[in-house]
């Protein structure tokens, strides 16, 4: 099971995901995020700052996150994502589809 | 023979019967001679011998027949008389009587001799002759009688009867055989069926029907043959019933011995077994193929002893390109020890590839070791590591026999131990490990004490010594020569005395020389891989592999220089690359999956080698993913090859064999990382 490290700040949920995310947890991390869309949480922010390997798999899995809030008018934004990791978002062009913030702050004021 | 004696004895029988009547009728005979005689000669008292006329003698013969009628018992018939004068001439005789003979002459004339006396003659058939002196008034003897006659008593009754006799003599003879037959048999026969009887009973058999029928009858007569009849069938049939109590037993015992047999036979098939496989075990965890690098040369040798026991050596490229080499002694013999040795073995490899450093993959494999080491065996190893590129040896010694080090240059010389203790014994000890220089040319020998300890028929150790000084002569030869040569020394040594130990030993030779800028020593397919490269293989599980597969580039980018972070991405690619393969390669069949990573830097290039045996797939081809959709548009997945492409300056794809070959390349302080965030 990966923690997730919950926390709201007013109505959005700001969650912590630490480690990897890869082909050996990606399914633990989504049924926890899908977990969260189900229950009505459909403004969530991801903090990654203790992220520091994504993979397809993970990719993966931030791709149906973003879907779900989309399709029930909410939005799913990332902050603080390593330089490395952020590469992979670059690359793979999920830079363009799912808002990345440099900080905390700034994330919030885009809800 | 019981009727030939009987016959004998009735013939003797008879024999002095007939004697003793012939006997009785001698005597009878010889006294009517001498009173024939003498009767004759007083009847003829004062005669003159010279006037005798024969009408006297007549007269006398009848007169005397008459007379001596009342004189003998048995009166017999004087047939001829004859009177001699004094000069033993004859004087007259008996009518018809026959003329006197010389001999006749004689015995009268020794008749008349020294006052005279009577003699008796006898002849055949029962005839008598008295001669009595005739004698004067004064007894002197003037003349002598001579009369004959035919005794009647015997001879002649015989002589009438004769044809009688006989018949009766043949008729007795007959009954006495008949008789005798009769009573050989009665007697005889009991004791002939005695005899097949006990011919039978002394082979384990009852008599015949017949015999017994028959004995049971002899048994009811009341004589001693009877009796012992008896007692020979109570005997017999005792016997026949100890016979059948013993046969009963001996069957009973027979059916218990066999099926013990037949239980240690399957105990011993089934441990037989048990051993052929351990056996086989060792035989088959002892490395077949040695590694053949050009930069080293190397040879060993095991013989297991009768019993199994647990030597094992090993030589082999590591997951970081290295020569790994160790050598090992399970304590006590038998399946557990060689099973024992089998897990260490394979224990020892794989903690090898994990581990660049000899002393953590000690310390792994014991610690291994200790979780399943029910029997509480322990291992006696030294694990030693060349870097064929530094030309360096770092070893641990885990309570081994020090190997030698062997330098053409300067001797042989034991490797110094590096303090540790056998494997398997406590988990969680450290090991301490010693790096030295190998300079091309330079070699290691290693051994078990099956060799040195190994002793001959008059009980001496082949010893450290005797090793010593062959290595030292043999310090210039290759390893396989080497290993020859000091097995024949050992083998001469030994002669015929019984091998107790497992004799293992291990000759390797660094030759050094430059890496192949290859991967794969061409024609020995990925199990070879050349200098320069480090090289894993990977599970077919992704959550066993991934975190090995970040480790493995984490260490290769420690060693090579570079930050971990600069690897991110090839750490992302390899990942990528085996999620496809595990996802989609093996439907079904992912235990078929052989795949492997080999990394290598060259200048300020890092080279990563993908390889896997499934269908062929170019992740080139399949990449082709329009980056450009928004959210809504965007497929979920097929992200994984895009990635690898678009994060590599140089991708190349190959079809080997059976293999998928994807060979990356990356350039330090790639563009990517320099160019700013978006």
């Amino acid at each position: 099971m990966v923690d997730l490290y919950p926390e709201y700040d007013d109505s959005v949920l700001v969650l912590n995901p630490l480690g990897r995310i890869d082909g050996t947890n990606a399914k633990a991390f989504e049924e926890a995020l899908l977990g969260r869309i189900e229950a009505g949480d459909h403004q969530i922010l991801l903090n990654f700052e203790g992220i520091n390997y994504i993979s397809s798999a993970g990719l993966r899995v931030l791709l149906m996150a973003a879907k779900r809030t989309s399709q029930a008018k909410g939005q799913l934004a990332l902050f603080a994502v390593q330089e490395h990791v952020q590469e992979v978002f670059k690359f793979s062009g999920f830079s363009e589809i799912i808002p990345i913030h440099d900080d905390r702050t700034g994330a919030l004021g885009e809800f | 023979m019981i009727s030939v004696l009987t016959l004998a004895g009735v013939f003797v029988s008879a024999a002095v019967l007939l004697l003793l009547a012939l006997d009785s009728e001698d005597r009878t005979g010889r006294q009517s001679a001498v009173v024939f005689s003498e009767a004759v000669a007083r009847s003829l008292l004062m005669a003159d011998t010279d006037t005798l006329s024969d009408e006297e003698i007549n007269d006398l013969i009848r007169w005397h027949e008459h007379d001596a009628a009342d004189d003998v018992e048995d009166p017999t018939r004087l047939s001829e008389v004859w009177v001699f004068n004094q000069q033993a001439r004859l004087a007259a005789s008996s009518e018809g009587a026959r003329s006197v003979t010389r001999s006749e002459i004689v015995t009268a004339r020794e008749a008349m001799r020294d006052g005279g006396s009577t003699i008796v003659e006898r002849f055949e058939s029962g005839r008598y002759a008295g001669t009595a002196p005739l004698r004067t008034a004064e007894g002197d003897p003037v003349g002598a009688v001579r009369v004959e006659f035919q005794s009647n008593r015997i001879g002649n009754h015989f002589e009438a009867y004769r044809a009688e006799y006989l018949v009766a003599v043949v008729a007795i003879l007959v009954a006495l055989v008949l008789a005798s037959n009769f009573l050989a048999k009665r007697l005889a026969r009991p004791i002939a069926l005695m005899v097949r009887a006990a011919r039978a009973v002394e082979v384990g058999r009852q008599p015949e029907a017949g015999v017994a029928a028959s004995l049971r009858n002899t048994s009811l007569t009341r004589d001693e043959y009877g009796e012992l009849a008896g007692v020979f069938l109570d005997m017999a049939r005792e016997v026949g019933q100890r016979e059948v109590q013993l046969a009963a037993l001996v069957e009973e015992r027979t059916v218990e011995l066999s099926e013990k047999n037949r239980v240690l036979e399957s105990t011993q098939r089934e441990i037989r077994n048990d051993l052929e496989m351990a056996h086989s075990v060792q035989a088959a965890l002892v490395p077949i193929d040695l590694p053949d690098d050009p930069r080293a040369s190397i040879a060993a040798f095991m013989t297991p002893a009768l019993d199994v026991g647990g030597d094992f050596y090993d030589a082999f490229i590591t997951d970081y390109g290295r020569l790994a080499f160790a050598i090992a002694d399970v304590s006590g013999k038998g399946v557990a020890s060689a099973l024992m040795m089998a897990v260490g073995r394979a224990l020892l490899r794989s903690a090898a590839n994990q581990h660049a450093d000899p002393s953590l993959a000690i310390a792994e494999t014991n610690d291994q070791l200790c979780g399943m080491n029910p029997k509480e065996l322990f291992i006696t190893a030294f694990f030693g590591v060349i870097d064929m590129e530094l030309g360096t040896l770092t070893y641990v010694n885990a309570g081994h026999d020090p190997p030698y080090l062997l330098r053409p240059d300067s001797g042989i010389e034991a490797i110094p131990h590096t303090g540790g203790i056998a494997l398997g014994v406590l988990p969680g000890l450290t090991y301490a490990e010693t790096t030295i220089p190998l300079d091309p040319g330079a070699g290691v020998f290693l051994y078990t004490d099956g060799i040195t300890e190994a002793e001959n028929e008059a009980d001496h150790q082949y010893s450290r010594a005797r090793l010593e000084t062959q290595l030292s002569e043999l310090i210039d030869t290759e390893p396989q020569a080497m290993v020859d040569s000091i097995l024949a020394d050992l083998f001469s040594f030994t002669g015929d005395a019984k091998q107790f130990d497992d004799i293992t030993c291990l000759s390797l030779k660094f030759v050094g020389g430059p890496a192949s800028p290859e991967p794969y020593i061409p024609g020995r397919g990925s199990a070879q891989l050349a200098s320069g490269w480090r090289r894993m293989v990977v599970q077919p599980s992704l959550e066993t592999s991934l975190p090995r597969v970040a480790a493995f580039v984490e260490r290769f980018a420690e060693s090579e220089g570079f930050a971990p972070r600069e690897l991110y991405r090839v750490n992302l690619a390899l990942d990528e690359l085996l999620t496809n393969s595990l996802e989609h390669g093996f439907p079904g069949r992912l235990q078929e999956a052989q795949i492997s990573v080999a990394l290598r830097s060259e200048g300020d290039m890092v080279v990563v080698r993908y390889e896997d045996n499934g269908p062929e797939f170019n992740p080139l081809e399949a990449s082709e993913q329009d980056t450009e959709l928004t959210l809504d548009e965007r497929p979920i997945g097929g992200l994984g090859l895009q990635l690898i492409t678009a994060t590599f300056d140089a991708i190349t794809y190959e079809r080997i064999e059976d293999r998928n070959v994807t060979t990356l390349r990356h350039r330090r302080g790639s563009p990517t990382e320099e160019t700013p965030n978006g």
